[in-house]
């Protein structure tokens, strides 16, 4: 344990000097593995046979997919028709952040392709729009962890095959917290901007002219409007996987860009590209060297034991309940979303069936919690994503992130851990759970 | 449909840089980080460098180009042959993970050479000192060159067996060697990457402190902390 | 005490679950000196990767299929119809079965050593929610029907023998394309796999077209390095386990099978007819398929085993 924390120490000290996180990870990872005398010879191979896996092959594709909307003008199309609905509304375009992230959970199940794909388009937009740069960083961050809370959710998947639960059960037990913190995040950011003079808000139209503006926006952004509806479309009539969506729409973006909106050129076609590689190299070097660290944790039954410590403090059921947030929390922080489902599912699960608690309840306060120890920080991940995507140093975006996530998921967590109702109301009702 | 005037110029997507801290975003009173690639040549060894390297970048980006619009091309093509031509390509997943970990190693390389790693970090908060700050980064830049030759020697030692042993995909049966090869290369950009940022940091440091001492020494001149 | 790390990547109902842990139990009561590490759920890698450790020695012990990367005489693991019930699966594939021998041969080349082949029963097929279809008679049946299988060639040979499209798609993409109806069906299904996706499917076509099983290894040279009477502690406490295993095997794949019924997939039977039809398909293309691959000599007594001349 001690060891443990030293590493824990280091990794933070290496990431508050500037250290790119993916290396800060690693570094953590191979002292930790080697001082507790662990092989660490399979470690960069685990890294690799884990990032081959299939499930992340969505990343790449909805980066290059936002980077050729942004470049071709179909993101600007596509904002222009949403702020001429709520350009007048202060706050507007966070709120259509927030909801987009969730809308992009119904397609993925990924938060760091939300983040790419989410990010890199509504972040400058907000910032364009007199947004503090550092509050629509945090609003992307925070958001982006809707997408394991909307299914379908690879996480929830893996949690609910592990620990032999119905997933069709799981996935709903997500909804509701998942559409609650959609709304309080509308309104936290609402609020917290309300004081901000800084931020562009249109002048009230008239009905008539103001519906007149939003049909000739629309209008404009004919081909971009396809887009999203063209991805959903595909995947929820069955035609293709989520992958296979964002595969199509790279293929449809490019004519667009280049013939319909002309926003974009053969060669910058190609500057693009490389943008896009090397955003997801980026983003795959974290998630590299995350898988790394996961197994150096785990070969060390680093979880396991973390929870044998804190679930001797009490016996108590609702003391235990806390405890084993604090622990998801943690587990959230070091290692990666899917190997955390994994550990929730074999540590946890037996001692919540133990406690009586409904383990598909349980399978909410395993998403929740996740979700919040992959923003949280030290090490939060998808933070630094966000902070990378935002364009914006880590100070820049502390304060409203704590600020939402004190706020806004905290509070969610608790309330997911002790009403049960939250997460078991839809299970009960379409699945007769 | 017309092309709509943007409000004010924007840079092309592709030339954006993300840890370049924009100045209309946000200002900073420590200098902008160096990069492995020097803007000037300083030497003829670093001009002759220089040109060497533009070749590489040359190739690393046709590979890039390559490999991001093939693994679309590919996944989007799986959609096809299931519905028009109803006969899958049976190495198709093999195919696309071939793809995607060659995106991923270019790209961690890339991101070295673009100093786009995704970072944390408070130094610009704490320290002010330009020099300090200088000495952290070149200690952050060699320490990790140090990580980077460590995981790209046991990355080469996977690699290298798996070619060694003769594997094959279930597939496709092509060499396992040539999805693993991706990794290779990747943790030789980083390595090499890493160690010119270290020598370009280094190279700063070096004029820093001459001009430091030149100001100590004669009052009048001015401190030329910028160089890059 | 030695330390031995043992992990696999399946749930606690899994039958690796109930293995790991006879076995657990059967060492201590050995009184072997051995300590095991023991990690579940595939939290150091799935199935395929934990095959590899093991052949390296860094997870000295795991049960994984045959990854027929490393050997692609390991995709015998998948032929189809070699036996018809528990009774003769144990026969050939239980302990002393004729297969040990085989399985030992081929591991034994890539640093492994065959503690013991675990069965999870017959494999067949499964129609996603809403399709109402229930093909049984094949190939005229299974005509425009998607059926998933994993990416494995003698997956995608066997089920275009059969008539269907098929779509090689990863595991992890499996739940959700069942559920929107990318493809309308998936293959190569045991009941606990159908039990983990009730959701989503409609009814379970008993083809049993293959009996899966998987392998437990130890790597050799680890095994090797054990003290002899270590070692001894630890085959005869696996010996032990697998005569337990074989015992209950069938039990829980039946309780999976009622407990799916109970759920409301419509389990279906083939009828002799449509079963020897199905049989006939694939000893003409999938048997002659896997001759290339396996040689002759090991088809031959694949035939004997099967009781075709
Ligand atoms: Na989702
Ligand atoms: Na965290």
């Amino acid at each position: 344990m001690t060891l443990f924390l030293i590493s824990m120490l280091i990794i933070i000290a290496l990431i508050l000097i500037e250290i790119p996180v993916a290396f800060a990870f690693g570094i953590g990872a191979v002292l930790f593995a080697f001082t507790t005398g662990n092989n660490i010879s399979f470690l960069i191979p685990h890294g690799f046979k884990t990032a081959s896996g299939f499930a992340l092959l969505a990343l790449p594709l909805f980066i290059f997919a936002g980077l050729l909307m942004a470049e071709g003008g179909i993101s600007e199309r596509l904002l222009n028709f949403v702020n001429s609905i709520v350009g007048r509304i202060k706050g507007g375009l966070g709120a259509v952040t927030v909801l987009t992230c969730a809308l992009f959970g119904a397609i993925s199940g990924s938060s760091s392709a939300a983040i790419a794909a989410v990010g890199q388009i509504m972040i400058p937009r907000m910032v364009r729009e007199g947004y503090p740069p550092g509050h629509a960083t945090a609003l992307v961050a925070c958001s982006s962890v809707l997408a394991l809370l909307i299914p379908p959710s690879i996480p929830m998947i893996v949690f609910s095959i592990t620990g032999g639960l119905s997933v069709g059960a799981a996935f709903l037990s997500t909804i509701i917290p998942g559409i609650m913190l959609t709304l309080l995040y509308c309104a936290l950011n609402i609020w917290f901007l309300r004081n901000d003079t800084n931020i562009k808000v249109e002048q009230p139209l008239p009905f008539k002219q103001a519906a007149k503006g939003v049909v000739k926006s629309g209008y404009n952004a004919a081909f971009a409007l396809l887009m999203p509806l063209i991805i959903l479309g595909a995947i929820y009539s069955g035609i293709a996987t989520p992958t296979e969506a964002a595969a199509i729409a790279v293929i449809y973006a490019i004519p667009v860009g280049l013939f319909i909106y002309k926003g974009m050129t053969l060669r910058s076609l190609s500057a693009v590209t490389v943008r896009a590689v090397t955003m997801t190299g980026s983003i795959m070097a974290v998630l590299f060297f995350l898988f790394i660290m996961s197994r150096a944790m785990i070969l060390e039954q680093v979880p396991r034991d973390l929870a044998l410590a804190l679930l001797e403090i009490s016996d108590n059921k609702y003391v235990l309940l806390l405890l084993i947030n604090l622990l998801l929390l943690l587990i959230g922080m070091i290692v990666d979303d899917i190997s955390g489902s994994v550990l929730a599912a074999i540590i946890f699960l037996p001692i919540i069936n133990e406690l009586g608690i409904d383990p598909i309840h349980f399978a909410a306060v395993v998403g929740v919690n996740l979700g919040l120890g992959n923003v949280s920080p030290p090490c939060a991940p998808m933070l630094y994503m966000a902070g990378g995507v935002g364009k914006l140093s880590l100070d820049r975006y502390i304060t409203p992130t704590l600020k939402f996530l004190c706020l806004g998921h905290l509070p969610m967590v608790f309330l997911v851990t002790f009403v049960p109702e939250l997460s078991l109301f839809l299970p009960k009702l379409l699945m007769g759970y | 449909m017309q092309q709509e005037k943007h409000s004010e110029p924007q840079k092309s997507v592709g030339e954006t840089k993300i840890y370049d801290y924009d100045p209309d975003l946000s200002t900073h009173p420590i200098p902008p980080h160096l990069h492995a690639i020097p803007e000037q040549p300083e030497t003829r060894t670093d001009s002759f460098l220089i040109r060497f390297e533009r070749l590489l970048n040359w190739v690393f980006r046709i590979m890039m180009v390559l490999a991001g619009m093939g693994l679309a091309l590919l996944t989007f093509s799986q959609v096809i042959m299931r519905y028009v031509l109803e006969s899958p390509f049976t190495g198709i997943e093999e195919a696309s993970i071939l793809l995607a970990v060659w995106v991923y190693f270019l790209g961690m390389g890339y991101a070295t050479r673009e100093r786009e790693h995704i970072h944390g970090g408070i130094v610009s908060l704490v320290v002010k000192d330009p020099y300090k700050v200088g000495v952290i980064r070149f200690i952050g830049s060699v320490t990790c060159m140090l990580a980077a030759i460590l995981f790209g020697y046991f990355a080469c030692k996977y690699a290298l067996k798996e070619i060694d042993k003769g594997r094959v995909s279930v597939n496709l049966r092509w060499p396992r060697g040539i999805w693993s090869a991706s990794m290779i290369v990747g943790f030789a950009m980083m390595v090499g990457y890493f160690m010119l940022e270290t020598i370009n940091e280094f190279r700063d440091l070096c004029s820093q402190s001459l001009s430091r001492k030149q100001t100590r020494n004669n009052e009048t001149q001015k401190p030329n902390t910028q160089e890059v | 005490a030695d330390e031995l790390m043992l992990a696999h990547a399946y749930p606690a109902d899994h039958i690796f679950h109930l293995t790991s842990t006879t076995f657990m139990d059967e060492l201590k009561k050995s009184g072997a000196d051995i300590e095991v590490d023991y990690h579940p759920g595939g939290s150091l890698g799935d199935w395929a990767s934990l095959f590899e450790q093991s052949m390296e020695g860094v997870v000295p012990m795991t049960m994984s299929f045959g990854a027929s990367e490393y050997d692609p005489r390991l995709d015998l693991s998948w032929l189809s119809y070699v036996v018809d019930d528990w009774k003769q699966a144990r026969e050939v594939y239980g302990p002393n079965g004729k297969m040990t021998g085989v399985y030992n041969e081929i591991l034994n080349d890539l640093d492994l050593a065959v503690l013991g082949v675990i069965p999870t029963g017959f494999g067949s097929i499964a129609m996603r929610k809403g399709i109402e279809d229930v093909p049984t008679n094949f190939p005229a049946d299974g005509q425009g029907i998607k059926m998933r299988v994993p990416a494995i060639p003698i997956g995608i040979e066997r089920y275009k023998s059969f008539g269907f499209t098929p779509v090689p798609m990863p595991f992890s993409e499996l739940y959700t394309a069942l559920q929107l109806g990318t493809i309308d069906a998936r293959g190569t299904a045991p009941s606990v796999e159908i039990w983990q996706m009730r959701d989503v499917i409609e009814s379970y076509i008993l083809t049993k077209d293959y009996f899966e099983h998987a392998f437990w290894v130890v790597n050799k040279s680890w095994l090797e390095d054990l003290p002899a009477d270590e070692r001894a502690k630890l085959i005869a406490a696996s010996d032990a386990t697998m005569a337990k295993i074989w015992d209950e095997a069938q039990a829980i794949d039946e309780g999976f099978l009622s407990k799916v019924r109970g759920a409301g997939v419509k389990v279906v039977d083939l009828s002799p007819e449509e079963m020897n039809k199905a049989k006939e398909i694939l000893y003409a293309k999938e048997w002659p398929y896997m001759e290339g691959i396996v040689g002759p000599e090991i088809m031959a007594m694949m035939r004997d085993i099967a009781g075709l001349k």
